[in-house]
């Protein structure tokens, strides 16, 4: 094998810094849109035939009659109409619907939803948490998997490394968001918190597959630096990297393209989570290493 | 081939029912349950309604207490309505104390249960009439007109949920043995009850809940000799675990806390089936599409893979089925992401194996290395997984914790087929081909 994934570790760490800004200033310029998991409200999804434009004119109409404060109506295919508004209570949401079914005579009605608004902060504040606290459990879980990998590296290091790839995928799927968000009005629910937990688990998992072959060859590397054994052991997991993510993505593309509406978002997440995961083990959490290490032996540390 | 008897589904072909071989018969009827995979709200269809109850003025100690009551009274009135498989449970997170109400299927007057679920309940005191007037009542009974025995038998009195202070269990005075309930009556109300049990003597009196009959004590010959009094016992060798439900049942004329709703989800019954058909078919069509991949990647082998695949699917719905697990939409993502962690395993040996055989190594002996050196990586990548699950499960809400436990399951059972199956196939297969 010719290639030479280490050498340009400068420029893939360039590339990946950069992805990760413009990731990240996506969500400082855009925000995230939080659904009413987040920020309380109410929800109401009905079928209706008929004009479309006439019938999403008419709900609004109707909603500001009933002095209700609409965030936005939305249609969806098969004629479902989804009324995003502030949380209404069981009296107003009865009105509401008694006058859309009175209305529209094919009025079907999906599901409703209401979430008080004290419930957000909760969610957020358990979401996190469950970060933090296995990002740390991630870090010393590898530390002490790694702690017999040979010098020059330390199984904490391995730890930091890919805990860095972990945020880089986070970051790049909330990136990814906040332009759905801006641009589509994609709202993020608590199902979205499930696919970043579930990114942030395949980062690792992904991560530790190319780990494991880096110690294995450190173990038993003869003379070769560092930088060589690292860029062996990721071209010896490249076919199974690209290999697995194929696997998962098949899976995932069949349940994005036919799986429904209801998971669509979630499933786009963990679509863009999975190929940012297997990116970053290679291109992020590996040369995090090598630049890590190159640090230590240019001053001596 | 247990799992394949487990997951038989009940298949209608032309009019013609296939069912499954009937567990219950060949296990002698020692399970107590169907065997059937539970459906969340969100796939079969219901009302999801979270309760906030309100704790202020209530010592930390006390609040978990208040929260069991109130479920208790709640999960009465949930009881009445009749639907089947209903959840009543609590939920605290961080400050707030809930009470989550679960009513699965088409709720054709959810609304209306809704609304019984947060008024206080309508605790009334019925008089027996006396004996000659059912007699009559029985003589000209009429059997085509339904009558409630309620009506039929009993008269309403002036005696509400109002007039009483509070409800105990307490120990049996007499004998010291077993339990009674102690009411106790507001002054205006002990004059009112008085009243009431002076002119029943003899008979009973019923103590109606929201309509139904909780308890039908009759009234002592010798009631009203220590005069008129604010305590009155209901006697009987009751268990302490009776009493003491009961007399929450009573208190329970009013919520032990009142409570409002902060969350409603209602999903229907169509919107349910169409999500469930739609994500079954997208997984069926992925894994089919998968298996095809892995055959194309590594030819015989990959057929191993796809049966470790087969047999790993079929373990995991027998697994929903035992335990069991209440398969939701995000159960079903966290199982179908664990098919690609089971995957995984399988390409992580296999690959391994062409990297031996290109290092020139017979095939036999590559298949014997491959599993072996495959492992760490496998067991440490599955091990940092399962523990990220547990994170979720600990921290997260129900349907993070939903989606935890699936892929938990799923990447335990991924462990175990690529330890039994793919490498005893594999090896299986490599002997006999040399």
């Amino acid at each position: 094998m010719t290639i030479d994934i280490v050498k340009h570790n400068k420029v893939w760490l360039i590339i990946s810094v950069a992805v990760a800004s413009l990731a990240a200033a996506a969500l400082i310029v855009w925000g995230i849109r939080f659904g009413i998991d987040f920020r309380g409200g109410s929800i109401l999804d009905y079928r209706i035939e008929g004009e479309q434009e006439q019938i999403r004119e008419e709900l609004n109409s109707m909603l500001s009659e009933a002095q209700v404060s609409v965030s936005q109506v939305t249609l969806s295919e098969g004629n479902t109409y989804s009324m995003f508004v502030e949380p209404l209570s069981e009296e107003k949401r009865r009105e509401i619907e008694t006058k859309i079914e009175s209305t529209f005579q094919s009025a079907e009605r999906l599901s409703v939803e209401t979430i008080g608004p004290s419930v957000g902060e909760e969610l957020k504040r358990q979401a996190i948490l469950a970060v933090i606290v296995s990002n740390i459990v991630v870090i010393l879980f590898l530390a002490f998997t790694f702690r017999k990998v040979p010098l020059p590296a330390h199984g904490w290091e391995f730890g930091v490394a890919a805990v860095i790839a972990m945020l880089y995928d986070v970051v790049v799927v909330l990136g990814v968001f906040a332009v759905l968000g801006e641009f589509l009005g994609i709202e993020i629910d608590s199902l979205f918190v499930t696919a970043v937990l579930t990114v942030m688990g395949f980062s690792i998992h992904d991560s530790i597959v190319v780990f494991d072959r880096i110690r294995e060859n450190l173990r038993r590397r003869g003379g070769e630096d560092f930088k060589a054994t690292i860029n062996k052991s990721l071209i010896e997991t490249l076919a199974r990297s690209m290999n697995l993510s194929a696997s998962v993505l098949i899976v995932l593309l069949s349940l994005l393209l036919i799986g429904g509406d209801s998971i669509r978002w979630f499933i786009f997440a963990l679509f863009i989570g999975l190929l940012s995961g297997s990116y970053s083990s290679v291109f992020v959490a590996s040369q995090v290493l090598v630049w890590w290490e190159g640090v230590k032996e240019k001053y001596g540390l | 081939m247990l799992t394949l008897i487990i997951d038989w589904p009940t298949v209608t072909i032309y009019g013609t029912t296939l069912h499954g071989p009937d567990l219950e018969q060949i296990t002698n009827n020692q399970l107590t349950r169907r065997l059937d995979i539970i459906l969340g709200l969100d796939l079969q269809g219901g009302t999801y309604v979270a309760l906030k109850g309100d704790m202020e003025g209530i010592s930390e100690e006390e609040r978990q207490d208040k929260l069991d009551a109130t479920r208790s009274v709640i999960k009465n009135r949930v009881d009445q309505f009749g639907v089947s498989e209903a959840n009543v449970y609590t939920s605290v997170l961080g400050d707030e104390h809930r009470i989550i109400v679960e009513l699965p299927g088409a709720g054709e007057n959810v609304e209306e249960q809704i609304d019984i679920l947060r008024q206080t309940a309508n605790l009334e005191f019925w008089s027996e009439k006396p004996f000659e007037e059912t007699i009559n009542l029985q003589a000209d009974n009429q059997p085509q007109v339904f009558q409630d025995p309620l009506t039929q038998y009993f008269n309403p009195s002036d005696v509400s949920g109002s007039d009483l202070k509070t409800a105990s269990a307490v120990r049996d005075s007499t004998t010291g043995e077993g339990y009674e309930i102690q009411l106790e009556f507001t002054n205006d109300g002990a004059d009112k009850f008085n009243t009431l049990a002076l002119s029943t003597i003899g008979r009973r009196i019923a103590i109606v809940l929201d309509g139904i009959p909780i308890s039908q004590p009759v009234v002592n010959s010798d009631y009203g000799q220590g005069g008129n009094d604010k305590f009155v016992r209901i006697t009987g060798s009751f268990s302490r675990e009776a009493a003491e439900s009961l007399a929450i049942q009573l208190r329970g004329g009013a919520l032990p806390i009142p409570v409002e709703i902060v969350e409603q989800r209602t999903v229907e019954p169509t919107l349910g089936a169409d999500a469930l058909a739609k994500s079954l078919l997208a997984g069926l069509i992925g894994v089919v599409l998968l298996m095809a991949f892995m055959v194309y990647l590594y030819r015989e082998y990959g057929i191993i893979a796809d049966g470790a695949l087969l047999i790993y699917i079929l373990l995991n719905i027998a697994l929903y089925k035992f335990i069991p697990i209440t398969l939701t939409l995000a159960g079903v993502a966290g199982f179908i992401f664990s098919v690609g962690v089971a995957v995984d395993a399988n390409i992580l040996i296999f690959e391994r194996m062409l990297e031996e055989i290109r290092d020139g190594r017979s095939k036999l002996k590559a298949a014997k290395l491959a599993f072996d050196k495959a492992w760490p990586s496998i067991r440490d990548s599955n091990g940092s997984t399962l523990m990220t699950c547990f994170i979720l499960f600990y921290f997260g809400t129900s349907s993070v914790k939903a989606f935890a436990i699936s892929l938990a399951i799923g990447v335990i059972i991924g462990l175990f087929t690529a330890v039994t199956i793919t490498r005893n196939f594999m090896q299986t297969f490599s002997t006999s081909r040399t």
